[in-house]
């Protein structure tokens, strides 16, 4: 296949690259310097045969730097000499149009159908020969190099199958191996294997040793739960007869004991069934009822009453008859005088009182005298008659204020006219009193009014005129006319002034005038009044003989003198009636005295204070004398009383004795004496069993259930006598076996750690599923090293296969192109022998060989490589489409004799497939151009 | 007569090779799943309990899981509910745990090959039907058992047979081993009412008329065995008439996930996202018993751009975490069948070693080449899993070619 035409679109640095309408040789010179976009027309070239990759634009290297998308065409000649078309183009996806002479067609991303025998990495890496890698086989070993260009075919990245495989032997020793070197992976599994083995063999007997721990185990834990049971029902055991010893047994013990008593106190004992309860049944004989606790003491007792009744009868007979006598000596002396006993009391205090009241009746005598002296002193300065000739209610009936008033008026207005009187012609009342105005004034005013004028006259007349004083001071008309003004005013002044003073005296003598008239009507009206309040009082006293001074003139000692003579006739009066109160009482006073001494024969003394206490002394002794009456009688009530039940007593004392006596007879042989006795004893007896059955009851409220239960405990044949010893031996028991039961709880907690401890380690199980596995990874690691000997035995049967079929072509061919390079030194490029995969070169005709290798130049290294790729390159593509070779800058650093001749050899490879030369070396592009090849040349934006 | 019907329990399975918390988890998971399955016989007062064999998982019971099966069983005898075991392969009842325990009153174990029949009363002491049953002897019962088994002769109570079997048309029967097989027709013409049978691990109905079960397992065991697991309750009151209901028991359900959409994850984190995508479709698909919980078994397959990632264990574990953290499981498994982009079909025509490689590997893999390699240089054929050396080394090539491209092909753009 050739490239007749290439048009770029556009596609990374290059645009509207087009190679023209002639179509390219088979030498196509690509001449450029660096970063012109050698390369991306490589890849370019490389896209119009397979397509983009990668397929997307934004991962696409070569995306148009001006934007769009990556686009071109190019016309292909096939080797068959058909021409095909093909467009391709990038957007959102690769589209692609192949134009051959049976029409065109859609190949959308694919390769052409040319190149399907090439992948897109064999002819990027294969049919582009650059200079890096001949560079690099200087680096190399050149078994490998060799090894690639045969094994790989010169594809880089394609590792030989030598290599491959040994990975693959490699792995397949690592998993298993026939001999015994190393430790594969199978013999490491089967190593865990049979320490697995050994491992469950020990949980094996871990396992039955956990077995025989639990079985030891569940036996431990039967026999303590035996043990508990039994251990249970003794606690049971022992719980009745801890009950039966320390309840039931006092229990029975005081039953019985009861019985005891009461058969000792009388009962008859009665034959009692087996298991019978004890204890009596509480009630005592017929004999013992109703008698004392203590008949003995009884008996003593009812004689000591009968005795003692008689001597208390006698000794209140004698108390009643004192009594008695008490009595009448009371009512013999003072009961009369306690009978009136508030009289006397009364008597007693008149009498005290009588001096006192005497004295009373003289002091109000005098003062009656002295207040009638009184009245007869104020009435003499009233009245013309003795004042006890006046009635004392003409006097007494006066309104004194009403008189005093009327007096006071009179008296009042009397001294006023008396005081105008006096007042007559004095007008101060009125105003001020103001003198008349006098002539010196008006004189005054008429010289200074003139002297004025005078000034003013010689200013008018003789306004030049001055004189002149001693002083030598000049007094000119003008001064003349100034000091007229003040002279001529101040007489005016002074006038006016006089002329006011006139006018205020005339007011004043009009004012005086008037009041003088007032006056004068003024007196004859008080007078007037004065006149009618004498009426008045004349009017007021007319009843009484007053003095008639004292009605003329009225004064103020009118009016006091009759309220003062009404005041003492009253006060007279009072007293007088007081007075005659008073003699009353003394009189009274004497008469209950009197009266008194009468009823009680009191006659010595009078009334006087001594004999007044005599009485008193009297009346205390009869008041003590009564109440010792009293007491004395309620004593004898008392003693008449007790001798009553004294009598009652000794009665009944005497019956109770009697019925004693007789029933204690019948327990003695009708000794009462001794059947006391006898019948105390008894009942001693029953009253202990009562106590103590009372006891029982009350420290045992439930003694009918203990009752019944110590009767089951009988009929259960229960021996209360070892009670005691059962129930220590039960004991001991009980702590042998609580001493077991705690052997056994230490050996199942012991087991219960060992089982722990046997649980925790490794099951049979775990192991055996442990086990299971490692044999299938043994089974997989032994198929995994026979699938990885498999592949390893394919690729190297594929390689010596691939070796034998194309090395001896692939050489021969190489060997013609080293010839070419080397101009006939070396014409044959031949393999060791068998073992020995080493290339020789042999020259033409000759019998010795160099071994391809270090020994060699890297010149002749560089050749054989050349040589040998070229060769590789028509190998792939033999009896296909023969693609493009391209060469970067290969030929470079060769000289010129040896570049030369490549040139050749590139002429000879371009006779049957398309050789592009990239370059920047103009003159290696001369080179080329002179032997045909076109030069498309491109340039750096 | 109304009966639970359970088998494979197996009893302490190792689950070895899982973390300890993860493996004690899902040993626990089958004694809840037991005790569910006891609970719900208690409250459903059935006359018995059959299990269908491999109750244990293999010789080897722990002492604590074997305290916990006879408490679970002396809580059903207790209330007077028989338990009807007949053994399988896996417990066998010769030299086997089986035979040993101390197994309480009203437990029957059929540990022989030989018939027994067993009558089941009711608490009220009336007859309520016969259970025949036959058990394996060893661990590799090869015998037809179910053409040993007759009804009892006593027709007018519900007669039921109890056979670890594998039924030849079973669905699912591969992922077993054909111990004891049997066929339907066998089955359905010896005349009992119902087949309780064990063995293969899918719940399923082989037949109507007469009722013949598989239960499953009480618990699943492996991503294989996914879906609710549990035992069936099964009401023969009307033998025409027979009521077969599934009981869920198991408290773990397992999930397998086989997620192809890793093409484009290009990070562990973006691998687990699309992991929980797929874990919410499929939980929206089947949402599952309320209190159930996962263990997940995820399998990442197709091209993968970080392929070489996905086949470290490590990397693995960590996606593990990352999923189980994020869908709160129990536990994630994580499978990685993920390769480059590679495709060998595009590189069988290369004129290199690669091509001829590849070519050859195909060749030997259709059988048209005989593989360069002899069964005296194999370490691992083993005649029961394969039959022939060639039947072994075809399938160890399995991914051979992809594996020597992506040796072969040192980076990704080789391949192009």
């Amino acid at each position: 296949m050739r490239f007749e035409s290439v048009h770029i679109d556009r596609y990374g640095c290059l645009a509207d690259l087009s190679t023209g309408k002639q179509p390219l040789p088979s030498i196509v010179v690509v001449l450029g310097p660096n970063e012109s976009g050698k390369s991306t027309f490589f890849s370019f070239l490389t896209t119009l045969l397979f397509g983009f990759h990668p397929a997307n634009r934004a991962g696409h290297p070569y995306t148009p730097w001006s934007g769009g998308s990556p686009e071109g065409h190019g016309r292909i000649r096939l080797d068959s000499g058909s021409v095909e078309r093909v467009q391709r183009r990038l957007t959102s996806a690769a589209s692609g149009q192949l134009t051959t002479e049976e029409g065109v067609r859609n190949i959308a991303n694919r390769r052409l159908p040319a190149v399907e025998h090439v992948t897109r990495g064999v002819f990027r890496q294969v049919y582009a020969l650059t200079l890096a890698e001949l560079a690099g086989i200087e680096g190399e070993s050149w078994a490998l190099v060799q090894d690639r260009l045969v094994g790989a075919m010169g594809v880089k990245d394609l590792r030989t199958a030598r290599t491959v495989a040994a990975e693959f032997e490699a792995e397949a020793n690592r998993l298993w191996r026939p001999d015994n070197r190393g430790r594969p992976r199978v013999r490491v599994l089967r190593s865990e294997l049979a320490d697995l083995n050994g491992r469950r063999r020990h949980a094996l007997e871990l396992d039955r040793m956990l077995r025989a721990r639990a079985e030891e185990r569940a036996e431990a834990e039967r026999a303590l739960d035996a043990l508990r049971e039994e251990v249970e029902r003794e606690r049971e055991r022992r719980g009745v007869l801890e009950h039966r010893l320390n309840r039931l047994l006092p229990v029975r013990q005081a039953l019985a004991r009861i019985e005891e008593l009461e058969s000792a106190g009388g009962s008859g004992r009665e034959e009692k069934g087996p298991g019978a309860l004890p204890g009596g049944s509480g009630e005592p004989p017929e004999a013992l009822r109703g008698l004392p606790t203590d008949p003995v003491g009884l008996l003593e007792a009812l004689r000591d009453r009968r005795l003692e009744a008689g001597v208390r009868i006698e000794q209140l007979d004698r108390d009643a008859a004192l009594c008695a006598e008490g009595l009448q000596d009371y009512r013999d002396r003072y009961e009369k005088v306690a009978a009136i006993e508030e009289d006397v009391r009364r008597a007693v205090t008149l009498m005290t009182a009588m001096p006192d009241r005497r004295r009373d009746v003289e002091a109000a005598e005098a003062e009656v005298r002295a207040l009638e002296e009184r009245c007869a002193e104020q009435g003499g300065a009233l009245f013309t008659v003795p004042w006890d000739d006046v009635s004392q209610s003409d006097y007494a009936g006066i309104d004194a204020e009403e008189l005093r008033e009327h007096v006071v008026v009179a008296q009042k207005s009397r001294e006023r006219v008396l005081a105008h009187q006096a007042g007559k012609g004095n007008s101060t009342g009125v105003h001020a009193e103001l003198s008349k105005p006098g002539w010196p004034s008006l004189a005054a005013g008429l010289v200074l009014l003139a002297g004025g004028l005078a000034l003013a006259g010689w200013w008018f007349f003789y306004p030049d005129q001055v004189f002149e004083t001693l002083g030598g001071t000049r007094i000119t008309a003008a001064f003349a006319l100034s000091a007229s003004v003040f002279v001529g005013g101040g007489g005016l002044v002074t006038l006016a002034g006089r002329l006011a003073r006139q006018i205020r005296y005339r007011q004043y003598r009009l004012a005086v005038e008037e009041a003088e008239r007032h006056r004068a009507e003024r007196v004859a009206a008080l007078q007037g009044k004065e006149e009618d309040a004498k009426e008045t009082v004349r009017a007021l006293v007319g009843a009484l003989p007053v003095r008639e001074s004292l009605v003329e003139t009225p004064g103020a000692d009118l009016a006091a003198g009759i309220e003062r003579l009404a005041e003492l006739a009253e006060r007279l009066r009072e007293r007088r009636d007081e007075l005659e109160r008073r003699r009353e009482r003394v009189k009274l006073a004497a008469e209950r005295i009197a009266g008194v001494r009468e009823a009680v024969s009191f006659h010595s003394g009078g009334e006087t204070p001594v004999a007044a206490r005599v009485l008193g002394s009297l009346l205390d002794a009869a008041l003590k004398a009564r109440e010792d009456a009293r007491a004395t009688e309620r004593q004898l009530e008392r003693i008449e009383a007790e001798r009553a039940d004294a009598d009652a007593e000794r009665a009944a004392a005497t019956r109770e004795l009697q019925d004693l006596e007789a029933r204690l007879a019948a327990f003695a042989d009708g000794d009462p004496d001794r059947g006391a006795a006898a019948a105390a004893e008894r009942l001693q007896n029953w009253r202990r069993a009562g106590e103590l059955r009372q006891e029982l009851e009350r420290t045992h409220p439930e003694l009918d259930r203990l009752g019944a239960e110590i009767a089951t405990a009988e009929g259960e044949g229960e021996r209360w006598d070892t009670l005691r010893e059962s129930l220590d031996e039960l004991q001991a028991m009980s702590e042998r076996r609580t001493r077991r039961a705690e052997e056994l709880q230490g050996t199942i907690a012991r087991l219960h750690t060992e089982i722990d401890h046997f649980e925790d380690g490794e099951t049979a199980d775990t192991i055996e599923g442990r086990i299971k596995v490692l044999k299938e990874q043994v089974r997989e690691a032994r198929e995994g090293r026979d699938r990885a000997f498999l592949l390893a035995r394919l690729v190297r049967e594929s390689d010596r296969r691939f070796r034998d079929e194309n090395q001896p072509e692939l050489l021969k061919r190489a060997g013609r192109y080293l010839g070419e390079v080397t101009r006939g030194r070396y014409d044959r490029i031949e393999l060791g022998d068998p073992g020995d995969e080493s290339f020789y070169l042999r020259e033409p005709g000759g019998s010795t060989t160099r071994k391809v290798g270090e020994a060699l130049s890297q010149g002749t290294k560089e050749q054989v490589y050349l040589a040998l790729r070229l060769a590789i390159i028509s190998h792939l593509d033999a009896d296909r489409e023969r693609l493009p070779l391209f060469m970067d800058e290969t030929l470079v650093n060769w000289d010129a004799w040896r570049r030369d001749r490549a040139f050749g050899i590139l002429e000879r490879v371009a006779e049957e497939r398309q050789v592009f030369i990239f370059t920047c070396h103009p003159a290696m592009a001369a080179e080329m151009e002179d032997r045909g090849a076109r030069i498309i040349p491109l340039a750096v934006e | 007569m109304r009966f639970i019907h359970i088998s494979d329990v197996h009893l302490d399975t190792a689950f070895a090779g899982r973390p300890d918390a993860l493996r004690k988890r899902l040993r626990h998971a089958s004694l809840e799943a037991l005790e569910r399955c006891v609970a719900t016989a208690l409250a459903e007062e059935v006359d018995a309990l059959l299990i269908a064999g491999d109750l244990f998982d293999g010789p080897y019971l722990s002492f604590e899981t074997e305290r916990f099966l006879l408490r679970q069983l002396r809580r059903l005898t207790g209330e007077g509910i028989q338990v009807v075991y007949a053994t399988g392969n896996h417990d066998p009842g010769s030299g086997h745990r089986a035979t040993g325990l101390d197994w309480p009153g009203g437990v029957t174990v059929i540990a022989r090959e030989d018939p027994v029949t067993v009558p089941v009363h009711r608490r009220t002491g009336e007859l309520a039907g016969h259970v025949t049953g036959a058990g394996h002897a060893t661990t590799h019962e090869t015998g037809d058992l179910s053409r040993r088994l007759a009804p009892a002769a006593n027709p007018r109570v519900p007669q039921v047979a109890l056979l670890h079997t594998q039924v030849a048309t079973a669905a699912a029967r591969q992922a077993h081993h054909a111990y004891a097989p049997s066929t339907l027709e066998q089955l359905r013409a010896a005349g009992f009412h119902y087949w309780a049978l064990g063995h293969v691990h899918l719940r399923q109905e082989l037949s109507g008329e007469p009722p013949v079960h598989y239960c499953g397992n009480l618990q699943g065991r492996s991503p294989r065995e996914t879906g609710p697991k549990g035992g069936l309750l099964v009401d023969l009151g009307d033998p025409a008439r027979p009521h077969v209901e599934f009981r869920e028991f198991a408290p773990v359900r397992w999930e397998k996930l086989a997620v192809a959409t890793v093409a484009d994850a290009s990070t562990l984190d973006e691998v687990a996202g699309e992991v929980v995508r797929a874990w919410e479709e499929a939980r929206t698909a089947d949402p599952g018993s309320e209190g159930t919980e996962w263990m997940v078994a995820v399998e990442l397959v197709g091209p993968s751009p970080i392929w070489r990632q996905l086949r470290e264990p490590r990397e693995l574990e960590t996606i593990e975490d990352e999923v189980a953290a994020r869908l709160d499981v129990v536990g994630a498994e994580v499978r990685a069948r993920v390769h480059p982009r590679v495709r060998p079909d595009e590189h069988l025509e290369r004129r290199d070693v690669l091509g001829a490689t590849l070519r050859l590997c195909r060749a030997v893999a259709d059988g048209s080449e005989v593989p360069p390699i002899a069964e005296t240089d194999l370490a691992g054929f083993d005649p029961e899993r394969d039959a022939t050396v060639d039947d072994y080394l075809r399938r160890l090539l399995a991914g051979g070619e992809e594996e020597i491209l992506e040796r072969m092909l040192e980076r990704q753009g080789a391949g192009e």
